[in-house]
Order: C-alpha cells, then sequence, then structure tokens
C-alpha cells in the first residue's frame, strides 16, 4: 500500500489556497505554470526534485563518459538519487528525471512534429484511436510552442505540411553526410531533423558550441530545458516552484472535485496540504497514472479519475532498435547534437503490403566519445580486448554513424503503468509497475525497419555494421524506453479514455492532466515537441475560461 | 590497508597486469596502467560491485597470487576463461576499464596526436561548428522527396490480409 497512513495522519501544515496547483514542473508543468500566472492567477507547482545548476552537470569534468551512464544516466534505476523514485520493470530502462525542467534536462530536444495521419489512425484501420483533433488544429500551437522554446531547422520538407519558420537555422548535419550518401543511391526521404537546440544566440540564451553531450543536459542553456526556457518567466510572472516537494496522494471532496494535494516537504520531512481550485498533474506517462493510482480512497477504489479503468493502460514506448555503420572516411562523430541528423520518413505512412499497419522513421544519430565508442557504441559493437584493440580503434574510432529505427507502437490495453507490490520511494510511496511488450504487428514492423537501415548502411559504404534489437535473452524486448505516453489517454468518450480533448478528467471535472500520458497513439517520432502543444493548447484553453472551469462540477 | 587484504598490494598489482591485458599499449597508445587505469577501475568496480567487488574478480581469476605468477600467455589465456565463465565480472572490468582508460589524459592527448580534435571535457571549449550548407546534395538531399497523407486523404485501408490485428479493432472507435 502507499504510504497512505503518514500521507493522512501526519500532521499536516495547511497551505493558503491556490487558484491552480501544478504537480510537475517538466514540459506540461512549465508550460501550464506559464500560462497560467502570465493571465493573473495565483499558481504553485510542487516539484519532487531540485535545480540543476550549470556546475552539476558532467560536461566540465573528464570523466563525462563515466557520469552519464552512472549518476547522470537518463534511467533512474541506474542513477538512484534521492529525488527519483524506483520503477518496476523486469526488461527495460525507463527515461525521466525528477527536477525543475523534468526529462528536458535529460532529453536529446529532437524535436519533429507528429503527421497528420497519426492523429487519424481509428479511421485510417481502427486499431488505434482517432486523435479528437486534427493535426491543422494543433499546427497553432506547435507554432507558439516553438517560439517559447526555440528551435532549428529548415524549411521545405516534403514529407511534412508546411509550417512556420524555425527561430534559428538548421544544425550542420554532420556525420549525418555519410547517410546523406546512402540515401540519395536509394532514393529515399531524408531530411535536417528539427531540434530545440540553438544553432544562434536567441531569447537571451547562447547558441550551441557543438560539445556532443547533450543527453546529460546542456549547461548552456543552448538546449531548450524548460528550467531554462520557461521557468525564469514562470516566476517572473508570479508562479511559486516549491522544489523538493514530493506529492503523495490528490485529495478530492463533494461533487468529485479534486480540493489539492498533500506532499511531503523532503528538505523537512514535514508533511503538507495544499488546496487549489483547479489541479493540473504533469508528472509524466509514468508519474501520472502512478499518482492517481495512489490517489485512491473510497469513492474512487480503483485510483482517481479511473472510473473507465484506462488509467495507466496504453503505454507506449516506441518500437526501437539501432543499426550502426562505420564508413571509411572521418565522421567526428563525438561532436555534436547527439541525436538525429537527418530523418527519413520514406516508411512513415501504412503500406499494408509491407505486412504491417503503421510506419516507422529512421533517425540518423551520433556516437558520443572515446569511451562510448570503445565500449560498443549504441550497438553493443564493443572493441576487442587484447592484442587487437588499438587496430581496432583506429579503424572505427570516429567513423561511425547510427540509424535509429523509431516504430510507431500500438496502445496495447495490457501495456500499463501499475502500482508495484514490492518498492516504494524514499518517502515510503509505492513505486509504479511497468509491463510492456510489442504486439506482433510491431514486431513485424521493427524487423522491416531494422532491413532497411541497414540496406541504408550498405549504400552508405558502411565497412561494418552492428545491429542492437534491445532484446535480452529470456526476456524479451527490453527497451531504453525513452517516451512515455499514453496512459491517461484522451477521447471524446468517457467510457474509453481518461481525460476530454483539453486534459480536463472525465470523472474529476477540476482536475487536468498536460503531459505525455494524454497522447492516444505515439507517433514514429520524438514526441517532446507534441506534448508541448497539446500542454499549451489546453493550458490556454483554461486560461481563457478559468471563471468557469474553476466551479465546475461536470466535465465540458 | 594490509599489503595481503582486500586492498594490499597484490589486489593492486593484479589489476594493474589485468588492465594491460585488456589494453595493452602500442607504438601510439600506452598500456592501460601506463595511463593510471588500473585505481579508476578498481574504486569504480567497488562502487558499482561493493566493497568486495575487486577482490571476487580476483577470486574469479583463481586467485590474485596465481594471476601474477603466470606467464603473458597464461594470463591472457586466464582472462578468456573469466569472459566464458564468469561473463558479469568480465563485463564489468571491461566497461570499467574502456571507460577509465579513454578518459585519462595521457589518451586523449594520444587521440590528439593522432590528429583527431577531441577535448578531455564537452565543455567549456566545445567545437567549431561548421555552417549549414544548404545547397543541394551538401547538406540538403539533392532531389527532395517524400510525401504524406494530409487529413482530407486519410480513408479506411483494407488490413483483412493482417490477421493479428482483429482483437483489436473491437477496442477502438473511429472518430
Amino acid at each position: 500500500m502507499v504510504n497512505i497512513n503518514m500521507a493522512q495522519s501526519s500532521p499536516r501544515q495547511h497551505s493558503d489556497p491556490v487558484d491552480v496547483l501544478v504537480i510537475g514542473s517538466g514540459m506540461g508543468g512549465a508550460i501550464a505554470s506559464r500560462v497560467l500566472a502570465e493571465a493573473g492567477l495565483k499558481v504553485v507547482c510542487l516539484e519532487q526534485g531540485d535545480w540543476t545548476r550549470p556546475e552539476h552537470h558532467p560536461h566540465f569534468s573528464p570523466d563525462w563518459e563515466w557520469q552519464r551512464l552512472n549518476n547522470w544516466s537518463t534511467a533512474p534505476n541506474v542513477r538512484q538519487r534521492t529525488d527519483d523514485y524506483p520503477v518496476d520493470t523486469l526488461n527495460e530502462t525507463t527515461l525521466m528525471w525528477c527536477g525543475v525542467g523534468g526529462s528536458t534536462t535529460v532529453y536529446t530536444a529532437t524535436w519533429p512534429r507528429f503527421r497528420p495521419s497519426d492523429f487519424r489512425k481509428g479511421t485510417e484501420h481502427g486499431c488505434q484511436p482517432d486523435w479528437p483533433f486534427t493535426y491543422e488544429d494543433l499546427a497553432p500551437w506547435y507554432e507558439q510552442n516553438d517560439r517559447n522554446c526555440g528551435v532549428s531547422g529548415i524549411l521545405g520538407n516534403p514529407a511534412m505540411p508546411p509550417r512556420g519558420l524555425h527561430q534559428t537555422g538548421p544544425l550542420p548535419p554532420g556525420s549525418g553526410r555519410a547517410a546523406m550518401r546512402g540515401f540519395e543511391k536509394l532514393g529515399w526521404h531524408c531530411w535536417p531533423m528539427p531540434a530545440a537546440i540553438l544553432s544562434e544566440d536567441y531569447d537571451g540564451r547562447l547558441a550551441c558550441n557543438n560539445c556532443g553531450n547533450c543527453q546529460s543536459g546542456c549547461p548552456r542553456g543552448s538546449l531548450n530545458d524548460m528550467s531554462i526556457s520557461h521557468w525564469p518567466k514562470a516566476t517572473a510572472a508570479g508562479a511559486e516552484l516549491r522544489t523538493n516537494a514530493r506529492v503523495a496522494r490528490i485529495e478530492t471532496g463533494p461533487a468529485e472535485r479534486a480540493t489539492g494535494a498533500i506532499y511531503v516537504d523532503r528538505m523537512t520531512g514535514t508533511w503538507h496540504f495544499q488546496p487549489a481550485a483547479i489541479v493540473v498533474i504533469a508528472a509524466n506517462g509514468v508519474g501520472t497514472p502512478r499518482l492517481l493510482l495512489n490517489s485512491e480512497s473510497a469513492n474512487h477504489p480503483h485510483g482517481l479519475a479511473n472510473s473507465s479503468g484506462m488509467v495507466g493502460r496504453h503505454l507506449m514506448h516506441h518500437g526501437l532498435a539501432m543499426v550502426e555503420a562505420w564508413v571509411d572516411e572521418p565522421l567526428e562523430t563525438h561532436k555534436g547534437f547527439v541525436s538525429a541528423q537527418l530523418v527519413c520518413e520514406e516508411f512513415a505512412e501504412t503500406d499494408v503490403s509491407r505486412g504491417f499497419i503503421n510506419g516507422f522513421a529512421l533517425h540518423i544519430v551520433r556516437m558520443n566519445g572515446a569511451g562510448y565508442q570503445a565500449h560498443g557504441s549504441h550497438s553493443g559493437n564493443i572493441g576487442p580486448w587484447g592484442a587487437g584493440h588499438h587496430a581496432w580503434f583506429r579503424q572505427h574510432f570516429d567513423r561511425g554513424f547510427g540509424i535509429l529505427c523509431v516504430g510507431d507502437d500500438l496502445p496495447l490495453a495490457e501495456n500499463r503503468v501499475t502500482l508495484s507490490a514490492t518498492m516504494t520511494d524514499s518517502d515510503g510511496l509505492l513505486a509504479p509497475r511497468i509491463e510492456y511488450e510489442l504486439h506482433p504487428n510491431d514486431v513485424q514492423m521493427m524487423d522491416f525497419a531494422v532491413d532497411r537501415a541497414v540496406e541504408l548502411a550498405e549504400a552508405s559504404e558502411a565497412f561494418d555494421i552492428t545491429v542492437n534489437r534491445w532484446t535480452i535473452p529470456d526476456q524479451g524486448y527490453a527497451p531504453p524506453a525513452w517516451h512515455l505516453l499514453g496512459t491517461c489517454r484522451m477521447g471524446n468518450e468517457r467510457q474509453d479514455s481518461v481525460v476530454n480533448q483539453w486534459g480536463q478528467c472525465w470523472d474529476v471535472p477540476n482536475l487536468y492532466i498536460m503531459d505525455g500520458s494524454v497522447l492516444p497513439t505515439g507517433g514514429a517520432v520524438n514526441p517532446t515537441s507534441t506534448i508541448g502543444a497539446v500542454a499549451l493548447r489546453n493550458a490556454q484553453h483554461l486560461r481563457d475560461r478559468f471563471a468557469e472551469a474553476r466551479g465546475e462540477t461536470r466535465t465540458i | 590497508m594490509s599489503s595481503t587484504g582486500h586492498w594490499g598490494l597484490e589486489l593492486a598489482r593484479t589489476f594493474a597486469r589485468l588492465v594491460d591485458v585488456l589494453i595493452p599499449g602500442d607504438d601510439d597508445f600506452p598500456p592501460a596502467s601506463a595511463a593510471g587505469t588500473h585505481g579508476l577501475v578498481m574504486d569504480r568496480i567497488r562502487t558499482r560491485l561493493g566493497r568486495e567487488g575487486p577482490a571476487a574478480i580476483a577470486t574469479a581469476l583463481g586467485g590474485a597470487s596465481q594471476f601474477l605468477r603466470g606467464s603473458e600467455a597464461e594470463q591472457i589465456e586466464t582472462v578468456r576463461r573469466l569472459e566464458e565463465e564468469a561473463p558479469a565480472y568480465f563485463s564489468e572490468l571491461r566497461f570499467c576499464t574502456y571507460f577509465s582508460y579513454y578518459q585519462s589524459p595521457i589518451v586523449v592527448g594520444v587521440l590528439q596526436r593522432l590528429g583527431h580534435d577531441y577535448n578531455d571535457a564537452p565543455q567549456p571549449l566545445g567545437y567549431a561548428m561548421q555552417p549549414f550548407d544548404a545547397t543541394p546534395g551538401a547538406d540538403l538531399p539533392r532531389v527532395p522527396r517524400g510525401s504524406y497523407k494530409k487529413t482530407g486523404e486519410i480513408s479506411r485501408i483494407d488490413i483483412s490480409s493482417l490477421p493479428d490485428l482483429a482483437s483489436l479493432k473491437v477496442n477502438h472507435g473511429e472518430h
């Protein structure tokens, strides 16, 4: 059980009521806090972690690669900081960061958009739901969110709808030039990948200096970390950000409305109740269902906002595989934007003649530093030990690139977040339990994707090619679960979704969700720009009808 | 620390020899121990496997004394056996050795002398960024290709040839 006794029976300090309580300070929480505070509303955001200062990042230390895989791992189960909570999983490496800015502290800031068909899978084949709105409906918020975050890129991609200007010019593809050769030979689509990393100074932030360690955050602020791009503006507008404030449960009162949240101040160990007219949860696709399930009560025996039974279900991580290729010419693959320099959307739309529905994208990625490259990069091509080590290293170092296959995985009810029976965080709150497997359709899609990536590597004249399907003997698919989507999906009907199109919970009309858990489908690309656009749309909608929303007893 | 205990000199000598078996030197690169790798490796193994971790690996090798007494060829063979018979220990040893070696300022210096523009840490210097070349065929495709389905063009497709999907269709209504 959740440490419900502690949360409910400990002496609590009651804070003054606020208009909006936001839980989580990452992509969605930062946007909601900023939008609502700029409208003059009294906003408090509770964040279980702390600030990350520039000097906390490992970029200035010679052991930066070691730190990246240990205390700066993207996985809480590896780094095991007290800010984190453990994830009960046998077979995946879940990415998240508990701290100001959330997982934008350790992501790659790869910034593609979903395609129009990603919003219409119900219409296309019926194995995934339609979104309550279309790509065109969301497009203005994609644009606005890009301006707020700062995005580099270049117009003219024929594989996506026309879009507005990027804030800065494209980042150079670097090692992607070798893959470009293969794309040209095969006649496949490719285009420079948009990134929320600045190629020029913008909005008071410095341009990227090509250092090559994006996934340990960015101490320069060139990469869009919400603690840098949004929180200074949110707090200037009056939002109060309380760090080290871990929420245990959301309380409800009359008319099934949320009354606020119980949280523990991790610095003092004192328990508090923060009352609010509106509660917004933005704790990511694992943390949000965990909190709702941990908020069970007599009136909500299966967890809060869960009359549909959908809370925690339909988890999507994307199907992932990595093919790496080494070519003869030096590519300086340790430099620059570590994630996708190029994206190939040749296979992004459904074509049933391939034997599966949905599609995938190929992302051309870099390989980090010398230690990482010697130890197999992303695909386990580890340099031999002994007499042949240095010859192998000379042949491979800085001559490789990765082809990351990202597939649109089906949202299965069995892929879900529940509560662990055995694990708790450092405050005794039940940890999330994750169960996730690929559907046979998606296995077939990833096999096809790997074959195409190998074809690309060969067309790029690679002398060595390695495939990583992220499988473990006897455990099956064991993904580096970078994307946490779908576990509180939005929809048009309360019986098959958790929130409506505005992120408002069907069961609790003053409770909103603004993170990746509301996405009904996951597309075949990184989701953060879409999570941000949806959060911005819904935060502005809440702002514009706040007087009505604060007293609402029925979901609109 | 005693010279015979878990953190004794014999264990230190064992790890100095072990990392050299994994990464010997050549005309450019130093052997791992000359780059100071073994101290970091022992410390990192202790952090990851616990205080007894280095001694446990030495035991898995057949004991520090016996390993040190062996010829170079015998030491290589012992490490090969470790790789086969205790793969978890071997993987840990190799993981710690490779990352410790390539962070050494001596090894970074070799990379620089070999012509690589490689800093010992990503910041504060970073690297010069080449400008994006928008010439077709340079950083953009020679002929832009690709397409997408517009929202209004999306219609029902026939998936009856894909039997694995039959059960899913029940669960999701269309718009």
